[in-house]
């Protein structure tokens, strides 16, 4: 790994197209700024971990003793057919929305009835320049 | 110029009707591909998506890995507003030309103490419809969670008990056995 000393307000360029600021280092934080083409994918090591570990999770890979219900792989032909109106029932259930938490606690938009879902190209988005 | 009489031998009635076509009906399960498995998977490439025909939700149970079965349920039928933009990098991956072509899935987890159900808002599956042609997106810097809960308390308590009579009263698959967890099982 080539490890690099940089100071607040200096730069590494990658590649020529890819440009990393280091804008600020706040205590053990690190403010980074990257300009980088549309095409480049920028994504937290985190996330790819806790993706990687919820897919494993979800799909019955790795299941924490008691705490995960059996995967619906086990499901029979009919009790498939069941799950839409099983989970039908659930999502329409009176008590559901009680014990849900707030929306704004879990960052999401909740809306009362069916939205189409909106897919806009990157092309179309301004990227959030600092 | 049609024959006035009844259809000549030897031609089945379903070749006369070919405009009926329009809406297949085959009870071959859907095949997706993640030609890049999923984040972090990289070997979860094929899937059957089942039932067929696929509505709303069901599961998306591999074809090369036994006990490899996702849970998916479309995002906006789940009461979920979700609007996000995609990456160029995921409309070629999927060789997506038009919108209207992309589905979009979320993976459920249940968990069971205290009962939810959760959707991953963070990693849905876009899939290619026509082309059977899937991939997790990773939706970095916005507001979808991970964990985003959709059923909660005793709905929760109730789905979760269904799927668990369900997975007693089929026969054990063997070939299960070993991505079971064995401490405890």
């Amino acid at each position: 790994m080539l490890v690099l000393r940089r100071k607040a307000g200096e730069a590494i360029v990658l590649n020529g197209v890819i440009k990393i600021y280091v804008l600020a280092v706040e205590g053990e934080r690190v403010k980074l700024g990257i300009e980088a083409p549309p095409d480049v994918v920028i994504v937290r090591q985190e996330l790819l971990d806790d993706l990687s570990s919820e897919n494993r999770m979800a799909s019955g890979a790795y299941r924490p003793v008691a705490k995960l219900a059996p995967r619906p792989s086990t499901l029979n032909n009919e009790n498939r057919r069941d799950l839409q109106s099983l989970l039908q029932q659930a999502l329409a259930a009176k008590d559901n929305s009680a014990a849900l938490p707030p929306a704004t606690d879990v960052g999401m938009a909740r809306t009362a009835g069916r939205r189409p879902i909106v897919i806009a190209r990157k092309s179309d988005i301004q990227r959030e320049t600092v | 110029m049609e024959h006035p009489g009844p259809a000549p031998a030897g031609t089945p009635r379903s070749a006369r009707r070919p405009k009926e076509a329009a809406a297949p009906v085959t009870t071959l399960p859907r095949e997706i591909v993640f030609p890049q498995g999923l984040v972090g998977c990289p070997d979860w490439q094929r899937f059957h998506l089942l039932p067929e025909p696929f509505e709303t939700c069901g599961e998306l149970a591999s074809l090369d890995l036994p006990g490899i079965s996702l849970m998916v349920a479309d995002p906006a039928w789940l009461g979920i507003n979700y609007q996000f933009e995609l990456d160029e990098d995921d409309g070629e991956a999927l060789h997506l030309e038009r919108a209207e072509d992309a589905r979009l899935f979320c993976i459920l987890t249940l968990h069971r103490d205290p009962p939810v159900i959760v959707a991953n808002l963070a990693g849905p599956l876009l899939i290619n419809w026509p082309a059977g042609i899937g991939r997790q997106v990773i939706l970095d810097h916005t507001a979808y969670p991970l964990r985003a809960p959709i059923i909660a308390g005793e709905a929760a308590r109730a789905v979760i008990e269904a799927l668990t009579a369900a997975d007693e009263d089929s026969p054990a698959d063997p070939s299960h056995a070993a991505l079971a967890p064995t401490k405890g099982a």
